[in-house]
């Protein structure tokens, strides 16, 4: 089923075609309601909602843009309004809370995997991942953060840095990323560094 | 700290990595949506689960059906069960010599005469089990028992049974051994086998409904050979120390003084058979399960929806007033938790609404707007109407009536009171099946009403809540009255009709309520 026809039959309210848009898309923005949620289940919840809100307001959609890139702002949105009944972004987070998380040292991948740098993300506070995953991953501005989140511009900088910083950390600590040799930066491990 | 890696370089990283990562929701997930953005299509499952409860409370009706369980049971005993008494477990038990009858130790059992019975260690052994008088009753005739019964009666002196040539058999249902107290001549009775006396044999059965010991005879055993002769005989309950209220029915047989009565190993089976699967299933309904009949009278409102709006509220453009509903019903109530109650039953309904109309003298010519079910387009139906919306030459009442019989399912829940006065709220889900009624419906330019009853909804769904204080009597009766409000969930007419039509039903509930046991 070609994606125009899945959008035509989804502006039909088909119900078919909605599951064909939902099997297409759905492995894909799972992946990015887990990086902003707390856990799977979270997760599930959050692209539910995100989906129902997809197909109630899908003739709003005017093929501007990708339709995937529309689902994914909508997803988005839908994680953080979520995410923010329960958090207030401003909450200001210890950067050495990095040195106290535990890393299985023979755990060590040599590589670099997707999953690997999606729960290492995961591994910073809710404040800090979710302007990382804002800013670094979803390409949204500080602007527009601050906007989303309720947080003064400035915060959603001084928080980005932070995160970058502790998930820094964290990739050295899990040998993902290499202490850097030289001034020039760190190096990258494996397939990093082959990218 | 300072940092050194490559801003743009991380950045592109994360993003490309995060971009790669997929997972695979569980099934749950799209169902959840998809019940979600088709809400009437989750009809098929409410249909099956009200079947399935439907399935259970049969299932449940059945379980406890007294008789049906006996015949079921009996004949699982036919295949496991008829292996006779194993001696050396059924154990013989001087239970009735003539030291346990020493106030009478000769009286024969006479009309209207009372034994002062003094063998308390085993009755008391035997008291609180569930065991009937109707065993003895409806006792059939085993297949030989009546004929070692008469040989064993030969020497029978008719009327003049004593207790010396007392014979008893106990049937004892429990399922623990019952130990029998104080008396060293005592033994333990084995759970579900009949104990078998010297020379007695005294079937027994406890029923918690009389307040007295009764000694029966048992003519339809053994009548036709004219074996027992033995009248029914009260024992008063002073006399016996029973704890709990018994029923004992005894048949005496008389026989020689070192005479024991054996039973054959096909006789003791089927005793035993008798004893075991003959009990009466428990009632766990009873005094629980309510069967209640209420009424409802009502005022019923509308809320019209044009379909496909052009921004007009059509409610505007029509004069109309609520008039009055009814409902009455009948159904079950069983309560689950501390203060929740589920209830279900049927119930008739009965709605009005009227519309202000001019009647003209002649037919004319008009449209309804309905909905292509397969373009979705809307297309004008022409119809011809006496009712005009706008002006006639007399006023007529127009009456919007449906009739309806549904299926409420739902619960009652206790907010404050005791065991007798209560505040509850409640709520309820109501498909329901139109059976019938009267629509008049707007024509396309507003102009006229048309009447149409091939356009109703056959199948709706209507959900009640309501509020309501109970009171409940002595006898287990409940009275209940309190306001009630019924929605109807889905358009009277065809969603092909393009203005959609919804109830609301303001009521005042009347209920009562009785305890089945």
């Amino acid at each position: 089923m070609t994606e125009e026809t899945m959008l035509n039959g989804c502006l039909e309210n088909n119900a078919a075609a909605q599951e064909a848009l939902y099997m297409r898309l759905s492995p894909k923005m799972l992946g990015v309601c887990y990086r902003f949620a707390k856990n799977r289940e979270d997760a599930e919840d959050m692209l539910q909602e995100g989906f129902i809100k997809v197909f109630a307001q899908i003739h709003q959609y005017r093929n501007e843009g990708a339709l995937e890139g529309w689902i994914r702002r909508i997803v988005v949105h839908t994680c953080i309004n979520i995410l923010k009944k329960n958090k207030k972004f401003s909450d200001s987070v210890d950067i050495n809370y990095a040195n106290g998380i535990g890393i299985r040292e023979e755990t060590i991948p040599s590589i670099m995997q997707a999953k690997q740098v999606v729960e290492c993300i995961r591994l910073l506070p809710v404040g800090y991942r979710t302007v990382l995953n804002l800013y670094a991953v979803e390409g949204y501005s500080h602007k527009e953060i601050g906007d989303m989140l309720d947080i003064e511009e400035s915060t959603s900088r001084s928080q980005y840095t932070r995160a970058k910083a502790m998930l820094e950390d964290i990739l050295i600590k899990k040998n993902i990323l290499l202490k850097p040799r030289t001034k020039s930066g760190v190096a990258l491990t494996g397939a990093v560094a082959s990218n | 700290m300072e940092r050194n890696l490559d801003i743009d370089s991380f950045e592109r990283l994360l993003k490309d990595r995060s971009d790669e990562f997929k997972m695979y929701p569980e099934k749950r997930v799209w169902h959840s949506i998809y019940n979600n953005i088709h809400p009437g299509r989750k009809w098929p499952s409410v249909a099956m689960s009200i079947t399935l409860i439907g399935i259970l409370l049969l299932t449940g009706y059945l379980n406890t059906d007294t008789k049906n369980a006996g015949k079921r049971f009996a004949s699982q005993n036919q295949h496991n069960e008829t292996k006779p008494a194993d001696p050396t477990t059924s154990i013989y038990i001087p239970l009735l010599d003539k030291k346990h009858f020493n106030n009478q130790p000769s009286k024969p059992f006479a009309n209207n005469s009372t034994l002062n019975f003094s063998g308390q260690s085993f009755i008391d052994n035997i008291e609180q089990q569930d065991m009937s008088s109707e065993s003895v009753n409806n006792l059939q005739e085993p297949p030989n028992l009546v004929k070692t019964l008469s040989g064993v009666t030969n020497k029978s002196t008719g009327d003049n049974l004593t207790h010396e040539h007392f014979i008893s058999l106990a049937k004892i249902e429990s399922t623990e051994i019952a130990p029998i107290k104080n008396d060293p001549d005592f033994k333990t009775i084995p759970a579900n086998r009949p104990a078998i006396f010297h020379n007695k044999v005294l079937i027994v059965s406890l029923d918690n409904s009389e307040n007295k010991i009764r000694h029966q005879n048992v003519n339809n055993v053994t009548s036709e050979k004219n074996m027992v002769t033995g009248s029914e005989t009260d024992l008063s309950a002073n006399d016996v120390s029973l704890k709990n209220k018994a029923l004992l029915s005894a048949e005496t047989i008389s026989t020689d003084k070192n005479e024991t009565l054996i039973l054959s190993d096909e006789e003791k089976a089927w005793v035993e058979n008798y004893a075991m699967y003959n009990r009466p299933a428990p009632k766990k309904w009873a005094g629980k399960l309510g069967w209640q009949m209420y009424f409802t009278p009502s005022v019923v409102y509308r809320q019209l929806k044009n379909t496909i709006s052009d921004g007009a509220d059509v409610n505007q453009d029509v004069a109309q007033h609520p008039s009055y509903g009814l409902e009455i019903g009948s159904g079950f109530t069983y309560p689950v938790l501390k203060g929740l109650r589920i209830r279900t039953g049927l119930q008739l309904n009965f709605t009005m609404y009227n519309s202000d109309a001019f009647t003209n003298s002649h037919p004319v010519a008009t449209t309804i707007t309905l909905v292509s079910s397969e373009s979705h387009q809307p297309y004008p139906a022409y119809r011809s109407t006496s009712y005009s919306n706008i002006d006639g030459i007399s006023t007529v009442k127009l009456h919007n009536e449906t009739f309806q019989i549904s299926l409420p399912v739902g619960m009652d829940l206790k907010i404050a009171g005791n065991e007798n006065l209560q505040w509850n709220i409640g709520a309820t889900i109501q498909p329901t099946y139109v059976m019938g009624g009267k629509s008049y419906l707007l024509s396309s330019d507003k102009r006229n009403y048309i009447k149409e009853t091939s356009l109703l909804n056959h199948w709706n769904v209507n959900a009640g809540f309501e509020t309501f204080v109970s009171y409940k009597t002595d006898k287990g009766i409940t009275f209940q009255f309190g306001p009630q409000f019924r929605k109807q969930l889905f358009t009277t007419n065809s969603k092909r009709y393009i203005i959609q039509e919804k109830l609301n039903n303001y009521g005042f509930k009347f209920g009562i309520t009785k305890l089945l046991k």
